[in-house]
């Protein structure tokens, strides 16, 4: 593993965008470095070529300088050699000599000149001459009587030379000076004229060894340094000393002035402005900026375009990527034949390939394995492109369940039911067009079509039924198939949990327990199975709350023509459902065994309601509906006991005959025991189920009840009369009462008491009540009876 | 200025015949090589010398030297560099260059011009003022010839080896006067005592400071 560097590479989002900033902050840093680089280079040329061209202008200063004294020299020297000049010297003869010199000085245009003699005496025409010769002045001519160079006359600094007068031999000198610096400067000035490059000349004069002091006046000339600053702004640099002068953003080269006496020092600084000269340069630079400037732009232009073209097929393949992983088919152009190119080509492979496989894939989820054919999901599949253009009325669906179809495959092998199935499909497919089959279960075909009115449908599905029941040959063999068809309606029912294929399948079920070949989805013979889901739970839960109640329906005894019993029937009151009926939940809480807890409950209560109406006066026994499947329980007959005994109360068990065909011997032993311990049986729905006089004869029941369906429709004459009145003498001749349930005229009960019947109960004689209401209606009885009586 | 002088005097010491009333004076430069054309001279009479440069007492005796009274020019040179003339003699300037000459002089009280003369042409001039003459050539610059116009009869002039001799002075204590023109100092000149003696010659040493002048030739 690499260490870590310390720095973070900044993130781009745009790989064109990294390699252009990288590309521009390379080029710029070039940029940067060559326009360093110039501008050093410039600044070193300015310099170099301000010392070449001081070192230049020094030469043409010494020329000028020399060709200036050789003039003064020469002129100085024709004076002094004059004949008559040396006369009127040597004679002393003051007006010529002064007469000379005037001449002289006008014709050559001198600033002073002058004549010392040998014992220092000074003759000129200027009044304000010291009529004395100085001491440095005498030094320098006796030392050199043709002495040059730099004289200060009256604090002023003169270029002068000296010639000697000799008559023959030396008897003075004529000394010639022209002024330096200032308006005298003025010919030094020329030197400014011939520099390439700006200058300009200021002189400084040092006597005896004292300070440097500018000889400038208060001009723009004005280096504007003290003689003392001088020194410290030389510097050596080959062989030569500058002076340093950066307030006017200049140096200075310093020309040594050859002096006249030797006290005294000269020098001469040539200024250059190396601003100006870099002006020069300013314009190069401006123009490399300009250059690079345009570069940068072209740069970062040109690598955009040419990181577009590297980053351009990453891009197109970074977006068939996510395309690919979105689930489309994508594909990269290839251009060119570079990494790139070969990535994008096997890119290109890999998503067909990819492609090829989904659809593998998808073709594999959507047919069935055993036969081919499409399976659920491709069926519901095309019902939703179905739906996409058909109204939801028009769409059907068909199931088709082949019957026996367990048999048939236990007798052929999975492997041949499949094929009997194919083939079915296939026949079904061949036989109609526009339908879609496919495979729903093992033994089931589904098929969706659409349809102009449900008619039409129902001969679709027909036609479907007829094409599956033709005879299949597999083989050699012949197999009979009969199919039944179900048949549902895409926009019926859609709000039941089921699909149109379920429904379909349902509908089969349905058509099959009506013995159809073709029937449509029975809404109403479906019910709500998803609520019977949660039954259980919710009657448990509304026994806790009460929801759960007793009913009594009092039974009329025929003879006293009074009430002497009464049935207890549950009751659930749902609050969201309101009444549930008891067909809705015993059955159920049967099958789940919830009616064991539910008849503990039913026999609590009826023990109770019984002591409660007991106390009202109403001492009547009352009769609780028992399960077949309870009374077998010894364990159930020995609780059911125990609560009776000890409320000393009056129960009737009610069963059905069919609770002793499971185990005939236990539920009569338990019945026996029941009977022993006065708890009164009672048969229950006579007639409706399966009778058996067998059972009849051993349970040791003290009533037997005619099912309501006997008597309901009871009129005289009709068969069920007669039915009912041999009943009755039936259930006399064992030794057991007679009641009658379902009565619900007058009639009835007429030809009942006609008959002989012993009680009767129905809506004629009173509703099952709740407690308050039946102990109301005790009272009423006995009131009227009372009255009646 | 006279840097230096240094007077010796030996008696009888030298050998050589000696003569009575004769000085022997030797003229070196600081350096210690002999000194030519230095003018030793005596003063004339006890009685006070006329001053130099002033014209010489008419009816004075005119001292008459052994040298010739001449100043030849030639090849551009005065010959000789100097010449010792007595008082309002007269001097001969033959031209033995085949140009002309323009000799001039501007001392005080010898002041003379020679206007162009040529080849084989004689001016001559009379020095009537005691002192120097500095003789030039308008011409020529570089030509330097000096006359010095003395008074005494008692003078010499040092030859190259920078001796000279004067013969036949009366005895006794003398001021001796050597003038030179390049000589440092007033008038060029330096004098010592010296004393002169019958019995033998006097014999004196000078020691004579010079400042050539460039370019002149002699």
């Amino acid at each position: 593993m690499l260490p870590r560097l310390p720095f973070h590479r900044p993130q781009f989002r745009k790989l064109s965008t990294e390699l252009t900033l990288v590309f521009a902050a390379l080029f710029g840093a070039v940029l940067l470095i060559i326009a360093g680089a110039v501008y050093l280079a410039v600044e070193k040329n300015s310099r170099d070529a301000v010392k070449a061209e001081m070192t230049a202008s020094s030469a043409v200063f010494d020329r000028l300088w020399k060709l200036r004294a050789d003039q003064l020299s020469s002129t100085a020297g024709v004076l002094s050699r004059d004949f008559g000049f040396r006369q009127a010297v040597a004679t002393a003869d003051k007006d010529t000599i002064l007469s000379a010199l005037e001449n002289i000085q006008s014709r050559f245009n001198l600033n002073s000149a002058f004549i010392v003699d040998l014992d220092g005496r000074i003759i000129s025409l200027d009044d304000n001459m010291a009529h004395l010769a100085d001491a440095p002045l005498m030094a320098a001519l006796n030392s050199d009587p043709e002495s040059s160079g730099v004289l200060m006359l009256r604090g002023a600094p003169y270029q002068s030379v000296a010639a000697p007068i000799n008559a023959p031999t030396l008897i003075g000198w004529v000394v010639f000076g022209q002024r330096l610096g200032d308006a005298e400067l003025g010919e030094l000035g020329e030197l400014e004229k011939l520099s390439a490059i700006p200058l300009k000349a200021h002189l400084y004069i040092r006597a005896d060894k004292g300070r440097w002091t500018s000889m400038d006046q208060a001009t723009p000339k004005q280096i504007g340094v003290t003689g003392e600053d001088l020194a410290g702004r030389v510097f050596h640099e080959s062989d030569r000393n500058f002076i340093q002068i950066p307030e006017n953003d200049s140096i200075a080269g310093v020309k040594t002035l050859k002096p006249f006496s030797p006290g005294v020092a000269a020098a001469l600084l040539l200024e250059y402005s190396i601003k100006d000269i870099q002006a020069k340069y300013r314009s190069m630079l401006i123009a490399i900026m300009a250059i690079g400037a345009v570069g940068l732009v072209a740069l970062i232009i040109g690598s955009w375009f040419v990181s577009r073209g590297v980053t351009g097929p990453i891009s197109a393949l970074h977006g068939a990527a996510s395309q690919l992983a979105r689930g489309d088919l994508a594909e990269v152009r290839i251009a060119g034949r570079n990494e790139i190119a070969e990535l994008a080509s096997n890119f290109n492979a890999m998503s067909a390939e990819i492609a090829a496989r989904e659809k593998r894939i998808i073709h594999l989820a959507q047919h069935d394995n055993e036969t081919g054919l499409p399976n659920r999901i491709a069926l519901e599949n095309r019902l939703t492109v179905m739906r996409q253009h058909h109204d939801r009325s028009r769409i059907f669906g068909v199931s088709v369940g082949i019957d026996r179809f367990h048999q048939v495959r236990s007798a052929i092998g999975h492997a041949l039911s499949a094929r009997l199935i194919a083939e079915i499909a296939g026949g079904v497919s061949h036989q109609l067009n526009e339908v879609f089959v496919g495979r729903v279960t093992s033994g089931t075909i589904g098929v969706v079509f659409h349809a102009d009115s449900k008619t039409a449908a129902e001969r679709v599905a027909a036609l479907i039924g007829e094409a599956a029941s033709q005879p299949v040959r597999l083989g050699p063999d012949r197999i009979d198939v009969l199919a039944t068809v179900g048949l549902a309606c895409d926009a019926d029912d859609a709000d039941l949990k089921l699909s149109l294929l379920e429904r379909a399948e349902v509908a089969v079920g349905q058509a099959r327990i009506r013995r159809m070949r073709v029937g449509e989805f029975d809404r109403a013979a479906y019910g709500d199975p998803a609520a019977a889901l949660s039954l259980m739970s919710s009657m448990i839960a509304g026994l806790d709350r009460g929801e759960l109640f007793l009913a009594h329906q009092p039974k009329l005894d025929l003879r006293s023509g009074r009430i002497t019993s009464a049935e207890s029937l549950l009751r659930w009151k749902h609050p969201d459902r309101g009444m549930i009926p008891p067909d809705a939940f015993i059955g159920m809480a049967e099958e789940t065994g919830h009616i064991r807890p539910l008849t503990d409950w039913v026999l609590d209560r009826a023990i109770a309601d019984q002591r409660r109406l007991r106390e009202d006066g109403c001492d009547i026994p009352l009769s609780v509906n028992i399960s077949g499947r309870l009374i077998a329980s010894e364990d159930f007959a020995t609780r059911a006991l125990r609560q009776i005994r000890r409320a000393n109360a009056k129960i009737c068990f009610e069963i059905t005959e069919t609770a002793v065909i499971d185990n005939p011997q236990l539920a009569i032993e338990v019945m026996k025991e029941l009977s022993a311990a006065g708890v009164g049986l009672s048969i229950d729905d006579y007639g409706s189920g399966l009778s058996s006089l067998s059972y009849l004869r051993s349970i040791p029941a003290q009533e037997l009840k005619i099912d309501r369906m006997f008597v309901q429709t009871l009129t005289r004459g009709s068969s069920d009369a007669l039915l009912v009145k041999s009943t009755i003498d039936l259930a006399h001749s064992l030794g057991m009462t007679i009641t009658a349930e379902g009565v619900e005229s007058a009639e009835s009960l007429a030809i009942l008491q006609t008959m002989g019947a012993d009680t009767a109960q129905g809506y004629h004689i009173a509703w099952p009540l709740p407690m308050d209401a039946m102990i109301a209606f005790w009272k009423e009885a006995a009131t009227g009876k009372a009255r009646s009586g | 200025m006279i840097r230096a002088l240094v007077i010796s005097a030996a008696f009888a010491a030298l050998a050589g015949p000696a003569f009575a009333g004769d000085l022997v004076v030797t003229v070196t430069k600081a350096d210690g090589a002999p000194l030519a054309d230095a003018v030793v001279s005596l003063p004339a009479a006890p009685a006070a010398p006329a001053a130099p440069g002033a014209p010489a007492a008419p009816g004075a005796p005119k001292p008459a030297f052994a040298w010739k009274q001449e100043i030849a020019q030639k090849d551009k040179t005065f010959m000789p560099f100097v010449l010792v003339t007595p008082v309002g003699a007269t001097v001969s300037f033959p031209n033995f260059d085949k140009f002309r000459h323009h000799v001039y002089s501007f001392s005080k009280g010898n002041k003379f011009e020679l206007d162009l003369y040529g080849k084989d042409e004689t001016r001559s001039v009379a020095f009537r003022a005691v002192g120097t003459a500095a003789l030039g050539c308008n011409i020529h610059d570089e030509m330097v010839a000096f006359v010095r116009v003395v008074d005494t009869p008692w003078v010499a002039k040092t030859d190259a080896s920078g001796r000279a001799e004067i013969k036949g002075a009366p005895d006794g204590k003398v001021r001796v006067s050597v003038w030179h023109p390049y000589a440092k100092g007033k008038d060029q000149s330096a004098a010592v005592d010296a004393v002169l003696s019958p019995d033998a010659a006097a014999t004196v040493s000078v020691v004579i400071d010079v400042a050539a002048p460039r370019a002149h030739r002699h």
